[in-house]
Parts: structure tokens; C-alpha cells; sequence
């Protein structure tokens, strides 16, 4: 590794998380307008002039350093200082414009305001796709892709008309502009996809399914601006709630759509209907996998449970007890990588003739057995599998399980002894049952976290030797093997599974809230 | 992916260790009572088993490199021998055989802190939406949000990739022709994924937390005329700020620990790829190379247990108060 690349990764978080911040602080600015404002037009000028002085000279700094420093280290390329200088005057003019514009607006009513900023933001959207057109022939905007080209245009237009037609509403009487906004967006929407389908017939090349990644955003946009324009208090849920609805939008509704879409297609992305699945029921492999993934998630929830309720028992109230805990509860901090390293030092196999370097086997030499590939005989390496994922999950339920014990009434454990009952049976008639949610929650939990069970089979068999699992099967066949359909059918049965599971929790957490 | 589903927040009140009373009472005789000999055995048995393995795997990784291959750890106690040079290799050889874990390390920093700020920042504001902000659907909209934890992030993968090749990519390179030392794989894509797939169960816990914040402390600051903004940054950070601490350690040790997101979004070289995918590649090729491999592993876990042991606190906290508390 040498400097420059270290200098690169941190510039990157740097330019990274300052994007970020800068993306925050705008939208942010948009919350809390002071009333008071000093009166007059010094006043007013004077208002917020030091923060964007300050902003301006920084920038200025920026442009001036990149240009005395071109030709003066090797690392400051031509391109780099044209990237720097054409930032700065971009920052320096949005500076300028946005001041501009705060200042114009101060008198105006919210209705001009709001058709004015709208305005403005159509005039940016129209020159930004009208420069992406052009974008191949400015020497720095070579990376425009065609593909971004055409997001600019079928996104980009219905986005200006909506932005158009929104300024035009702001005059409206409320319940007219409310809704009247609500259908611009949303015929926006429809737009973006019907453009999509339109161009797309003239071209070779498919556009791909993006366009509706676009109209969805769009539509939330228009939904969540529905919900706030109720009144002026529901207003500011836009800045907070903005951002998450859009990232979980085109994240993870959208792409939760397709794959369950592509499940049904084959190879090349042709409808094959039912076929995933059948070739899921049929195969012999596809069959142990999923045989596999129902060992698992049997067996690591009611054993790690199991184990973890007997350890929080027998420490509870004994000397040391956090250290107890800290021991078994370790594990749970280290990575399933890792883990799996551990394990497979372990399982490591020696020869007979040789020294044992793994403990397991060394404890069969032990006993006078013959030591054992353990990974790789089938079906005694899933158990080997299976355990490292015990070994991990038993400190959640040991700290969950005797946070739940420490809960439970000393009155009816005191009660119960004196009515005769022994140790055993105190346990079994007062302790489990107080403490039945904590376990519901506890079973439930490490059942999911073991349907979605990767790394552990990735790293220690990466699935062969009949030890594969949904999630780790879903991996090799979307990313390895070029099946995305057959991918994508495991992660939906995936989902399938996980489902009654996480219904189930919610009752259960529900109704003890209501109990609450 | 572990644990996110429990990882629930934060009611400052439970606090496992302060909750046993000090003074021994009569009922506190009751429960002594039963734990016998015999449980404090299988007690002991139980916390044995379960830190030998990595006690044998840190033990070894301070042993020479061909005893490792021929001598089981336990030998050491009658032939004690301890070296570092297990760890000057894995960490800083520059030959290309070697692992060079010194760069995935740093690939592993870059990616857990933005991968948990991101998420965090957006989930506070969006948990303070949904609590104290009114609007019509709110509860709706909480709970989709709530039903989206549901969608395993598998499920996700592939649609997620080909968004990332048509949108991301091409600034990606952009960045990379205006400044040249900046690698053509960069980590937007992996933060971006962890911080959509934190997100669901991020706001969901923080909300619980932000919703329990006395309404009259809100009140009296919207009486003083402060608006959301102020609201948000002078009372609910602070007061939230234990909630906000135990999941951004759930999420650090998360991403930290993650190898499904890796290795889909990460480019797979030392440019991108995290500690934990580099591992796996070794634990796969070199199976037996136990000397590069134990030091690695512990290489990627001492982070993880700094943050386990020295933040102790806030991660049972995290824990708890959701299993047990709705």
C-alpha cells in the first residue's frame, strides 16, 4: 500500500461524507425561517452574510491552491485542477444565487416563494439535460454515460413539468393545490414510464427496468408532499423523512419488486414461468439445500436457547457473574468470518500418522478413534456448521434470558419454596413461564438470523460437500453461476420463510404492549 | 446481518448490572438456593467450552509458524515459545504471496464508519418525524417502514448491483479522471447498501427511544417559539444520544463485520474489499496456512472487541430493552 493510495481511500471519505453533509445542511436550511428578522434593507442584507462569506473564501482558497499547485507536485494533474476550480465557481454561484434569492423572496408570501423556488429548480433541471445531451463533446464530462443521458431525459422532463405545473398551483386555493400537486406527481410518474416504453421501441439495446425505479421515486415525493401540505405544523415531516422514504424507496421496495419479478425468468431474462422453482424441488442439490436450511434453523434456535437459558440459570446470583457472562457472550461480538476461522482451526485434519493440530480431532486420537475430515463428511459436516452458529448465537440468549430472570417476582419464587417445591420445579412452574415473551423473542430472532445464514457456509465450505444453505446457494447461482432467476426464486423463498416468523414476533410484541 | 433484528433499544432504566439489589435479602437466599454445586459445575463446563476455541486460535497465532503446522496449540504449555512474527507478516509483508491485511484493514475502517454515520443521521431525523412531528398517515408510514426489516437483503442484491452499474458507476469514474490517486473502486456503493439495508430497523429502534422523550420537555420549547430544527438539535440529540450510541454500535460491528455486502458491492481488490472478505479468500485458498490465518483472524476481531469490551454497556443496553421491553 503505499501513501497515495491511503491519501485516495481517506479523500474518499472525505469527499464522501462531506457530499453527504452538504446534501444534509441544504436540506435542513429549508426548516426553522426566524420571524424576527432585524428590520430594514441593511438589515436584511447583513442577515446570514458572515456564514456565506466565510463559505465563498473557502471556495476561493480551493481554486486558488489548485492552480499554484498545478505544476508544482506531481500529484496535482490538469484534471484534478480544472475539477477544483470549476467547483469552486460553481459553489461560489449557487452561494451567490441562493443569497440572491433568500433576500428577493423575504417580503413575498409563501404562495410566490414557493412558486418562485420552484421555478428556479425547473430552469436548473432544463440545463442540466440540455447539457447532458451535449455532454460528449466537454472534455470534462466525458463520463456522462449514454445510460445517465437517458435518465436525463426521460426523468428529467416530467420532472420539469411537474416543477412547472406545481408554480402554477401555488395560487391555488388549498384543497385544489393539495391535490391538484398529489395528481401532478403522480401523472409524472406515469410519464417517466410511459417515455421510457415510447423510446424504447426505436432502440436495439432494451433501456433496462430503471425508469420505474424513477417513477416510484417520483411518486413518493408526490405522496409525502400530499401528507405535509395539510397544514403549516406537518410541513417540516418533509426535510426529516425525505431523504429515508427515498433511499428505502429505491433500495429496497423497488429492488424487493424485481427480484420477486425476475424469480419467474430465466437465463437471459426471459419469462420461464414456474421453472425456478421446479428446478428448486427437483435437483438433488437444490433439494439438500433446502433440507439443509431446515436442520439449521431447528436446530441452532432450541439449542442456543436452551444452552443460553441453563448457563443464565446457573450463574444467576453467583460470584462473578459478569465474568461468566463476558465469556460465553464474546463470540457474539466477532464476526461470522472469523468464527469461522476459529472453527476451522478446530476441525483442522491431520493425518493418523501425524501430530493432530485441531482439538477435535486430537480429542477423538484421544479416545482412540481414527481422526475425521470433519468438513467434508456429509451429513456430519452441516452439525459442524451448525455448531459454530450455536456457539455464536448462545451469548445473545444467555444475556437476553437472564435480564428476563432477574425480572421475574421474588414473591412467587419465595411462595413456591414454601409451598414445597423444589428447584427443578420452581424453575419449571414460576421462572419459564414469567419469562415467555423473552423467550418467544429470543427463538424467533435466531431462527431469522440463522434463515439468512451466509458467511459461516461461505467461508468454511463455501457450500460444497452437501452442506449448502438458501442463502449461500442464492449467492452462488446470482453471482457465480449466472443464474440471476434462480437466484432470485431462493431469495424469495427465502422471504417466504422468514415471514411467519417476523409476523409472529410483531403479535407476540404487540399484545404485550397491549397487555402494558 | 446477525443480531439486527434485536438489537433494540435503549429504555435507560435497564441496566443489567445495577439491577441486582446490593443487600442480600430473604428472596435473594430463595434464588441462591438454586444454584447447587452441580449447576456452578456445569456452569464452569459451559464457559470453558465455549472460549477454548478462540483462546487456542489467539494462543497460536503467537506460535512460530511451522510448530502451528505440526504441533497442536495445547503443546505450548510443555514448550512454550511466542513470537510476533505471524502478525509483521500478515499486516506489512509487501510481497505479493503475503495477505496483506494492513490495506484491507484501512478498506474495513473507511467502510464501518461512513456505512454506520450515514444511516444514523438519517434514521434520528426520520425516528423524529415519525414521533413528533403530526401528520396524516404517520402511523401508516411507520408501519411499512417496520414491515420492511421483513425483506431479507438478499432480496435485495441483485436489482440494488445493476442501479449501482447504471447510476453510480459512471461518477465513480469521474471522480476518479479529476483526481487520478483516487482508485476507479470506490466504497459509495458498499456505504450506500449498508446504509439502505440499516435503515428499516435503525429508525424503527430510534423511534421507540425519541417517542418515549416526556412531550411536556417539547412542549415548553415550542412554547419558547423554538421550531423543528431547533427541537431536533437542542433536545432530541442530546436526549437520544445513549439511544443513538448503542445502535451505531450495532451497525459499526455490523458493517464491520458483514461479508454478503462486501462481497457483492466491493470491487474485491485491496481497493475496496474489506478485512472479512479478504479472510474468507484466504480461509478458502490457503486452508492450511494456519500461521497467516490465525494471525489474520485475530487482526480482523480486535476491533470488534474493543468496542465489545469497552463499550459494554451500551451494547447489553442495545440488546435488551427491545427483547424484553416491546
Amino acid at each position: 500500500m503505499t501513501t497515495m493510495d491511503l491519501l485516495g481511500k481517506l479523500l474518499q471519505g472525505v469527499v464522501g461524507l462531506g457530499a453527504f453533509g452538504v446534501v444534509m445542511a441544504l436540506l435542513l436550511a429549508f426548516l426553522d425561517r426566524p420571524d424576527d428578522q432585524p428590520g430594514g434593507w441593511r438589515g436584511s442584507m447583513k442577515q446570514g452574510l458572515r456564514p456565506r462569506l466565510i463559505i465563498i473564501g473557502v471556495l476561493v482558497l480551493l481554486a486558488l491552491l489548485a492552480r499554484l499547485l498545478y505544476g508544482a507536485v506531481p500529484w496535482m494533474t490538469q484534471g484534478m485542477t480544472n475539477a477544483l476550480i470549476i467547483l469552486a465557481v460553481a459553489g461560489i454561484a449557487v452561494v451567490v444565487l441562493q443569497w440572491l434569492l433568500d433576500r428577493l423572496l423575504r417580503p413575498a408570501t409563501p404562495a410566490v416563494r414557493s412558486a418562485v423556488l420552484r421555478l428556479v429548480g425547473a430552469a436548473i433541471a432544463v440545463a442540466i439535460v440540455l447539457v447532458a445531451q451535449v455532454a460528449e463533446s466537454i472534455p470534462s464530462l466525458e463520463w456522462v454515460t449514454p445510460a445517465l443521458v437517458l435518465a436525463g431525459v426521460i426523468v428529467g422532463w416530467p420532472v420539469v413539468g411537474v416543477l412547472l405545473a406545481t408554480a402554477a398551483l401555488a395560487f391555488a386555493p388549498h384543497r385544489i393545490r393539495r391535490q391538484g400537486r398529489l395528481l401532478v406527481w403522480l401523472l409524472a410518474a406515469v410519464a417517466v414510464v410511459v417515455i421510457a416504453l415510447v423510446l424504447e421501441q426505436g432502440r436495439e439495446q432494451p433501456i433496462g427496468v430503471w425508469p420505474w425505479t424513477g417513477a416510484l421515486a417520483l411518486s413518493v415525493i408526490g405522496v409525502l408532499g400530499y401528507l405535509a401540505d395539510r397544514d403549516d405544523d406537518s410541513k417540516p415531516m418533509l426535510v426529516f423523512l425525505m431523504p429515508a422514504a427515498l433511499l428505502l424507496t429505491v433500495g429496497l421496495i423497488y429492488p424487493a419488486i424485481r427480484t420477486t419479478m425476475l424469480a419467474f425468468t430465466g437465463r437471459a431474462g426471459e419469462y420461464v414461468g414456474m421453472e425456478n422453482f421446479v428446478w428448486m424441488f427437483t435437483q438433488r442439490e437444490a433439494l439438500i439445500t433446502l433440507g439443509n436450511t431446515i436442520a439449521w434453523v431447528i436446530l441452532v434456535p432450541l439449542l442456543s436457547t436452551a444452552v443460553g437459558l441453563a448457563y443464565a440459570v446457573f450463574i444467576d446470583k453467583s460470584r462473578g457473574e459478569r465474568v461468566y457472562k463476558m465469556l460465553v457472550f464474546m463470540p457474539m461480538a466477532i464476526s461470522f468470518v472469523g468464527a469461522s476461522i476459529i472453527w476451522n482451526f478446530m476441525y483442522a485434519y491431520r493425518g493418523p500418522e501425524q501430530d493432530q493440530i485441531g482439538l477435535i480431532n486430537q480429542l477423538i486420537v484421544l479416545v482412540g478413534g481414527e481422526p475425521q475430515q470433519i468438513l467434508q463428511n456429509s451429513p456430519w459436516n452441516t452439525l459442524a456448521l451448525i455448531i459454530v452458529m450455536i456457539w455464536i448465537q448462545t451469548g445473545f440468549a444467555m444475556v437476553v434470558l437472564s435480564a428476563a430472570i432477574k425480572g421475574v417476582p421474588t414473591e412467587q419464587l419465595e411462595a413456591a419454596e414454601i409451598d414445597g417445591a423444589n428447584p427443578w420445579q420452581r424453575f419449571r412452574n414460576v421462572t419459564v413461564p414469567s419469562i415467555r415473551t423473552s423467550i418467544v423473542v429470543v427463538v424467533t430472532t435466531i431462527s431469522i438470523a440463522t434463515l439468512k445464514v451466509f458467511d459461516i457456509v461461505r467461508t468454511m465450505t463455501a457450500g460444497n460437500f452437501d452442506t449448502s444453505v438458501i442463502a449461500n446457494e442464492m449467492y452462488t447461482q446470482a453471482f457465480r453461476s449466472g443464474e440471476p432467476g434462480r437466484g432470485a426464486a431462493l431469495a424469495l423463498v427465502l422471504f417466504v420463510m422468514v415471514l411467519p416468523i417476523v409476523v409472529y414476533n410483531i403479535r407476540v410484541l404487540n399484545q404485550q404492549k397491549a397487555i402494558r | 446481518m446477525s443480531q439486527s433484528q434485536a438489537a433494540v433499544t435503549p429504555d435507560p432504566e435497564v441496566d443489567p448490572d445495577t439491577a441486582a439489589p446490593a443487600v442480600t435479602t430473604r428472596a435473594d437466599r430463595v434464588k441462591r438456593r438454586l444454584t447447587s454445586p452441580w449447576a456452578t459445575m456445569a456452569a464452569l463446563v459451559i464457559a470453558v467450552l465455549w472460549t477454548i476455541p478462540t483462546f487456542g486460535l489467539l494462543l497460536s497465532s503467537f506460535r512460530p509458524a511451522d510448530q502451528i503446522a505440526s504441533t497442536g496449540w495445547w503443546t505450548f504449555f510443555s514448550n512454550p515459545e511466542l513470537t510476533l512474527d505471524n502478525y509483521t507478516e500478515v499486516l506489512f509483508s509487501g510481497s505479493d504471496t503475503s495477505a496483506q491485511l494492513g490495506e484491507y484493514f484501512v478498506n474495513s475502517l473507511m467502510i464501518a464508519i461512513p456505512g454506520s454515520i450515514i444511516p444514523l443521521v438519517l434514521a434520528s431525523l426520520a425516528a423524529y418525524a415519525f414521533a413528533w412531528v403530526k401528520f396524516r398517515g404517520s402511523s401508516t408510514l411507520f408501519v411499512i417502514v417496520f414491515a420492511l426489516q421483513i425483506v431479507p437483503l438478499q432480496m435485495a442484491l441483485i436489482p440494488l448491483l445493476q442501479l449501482f452499474v447504471t447510476f453510480v458507476h459512471p461518477f465513480q469514474r469521474a471522480l476518479h479522471e479529476a483526481v487520478p490517486f483516487i482508485s476507479d473502486q470506490q466504497f459509495p456503493p458498499v456505504w450506500i447498501a449498508h446504509a439502505i439495508f440499516g435503515l428499516p430497523l435503525a429508525i424503527f429502534l430510534l423511534h421507540n427511544f425519541i417517542s418515549q422523550i416526556p412531550g411536556e420537555v417539547i412542549e415548553a420549547a415550542r412554547v419558547d417559539g423554538a421550531g423543528h430544527g431547533q427541537i431536533f438539535f437542542r433536545i432530541i440529540l442530546p436526549l437520544a444520544m445513549p439511544a443513538i450510541a448503542s445502535f451505531g454500535i450495532f451497525q459499526f460491528l455490523w458493517v464491520w463485520n458483514d461479508l454478503l455486502v462486501a462481497l457483492v458491492f466491493s470491487s474485491g481488490t485491496p481497493d475496496t474489499a474489506p478485512i472479512t472478505q479478504r479472510l474468507a479468500e484466504l480461509a478458502g485458498s490457503r486452508g492450511e496456512n494456519w500461521a497467516r490465518l490465525t494471525a489474520g483472524a485475530f487482526v480482523s476481531l480486535i476491533v470488534p472487541l474493543i468496542v465489545f469490551f469497552g463499550l459494554q454497556r451500551y451494547f447489553v443496553r442495545g440488546l435488551l430493552a427491545g427483547s424484553t421491553k416491546g
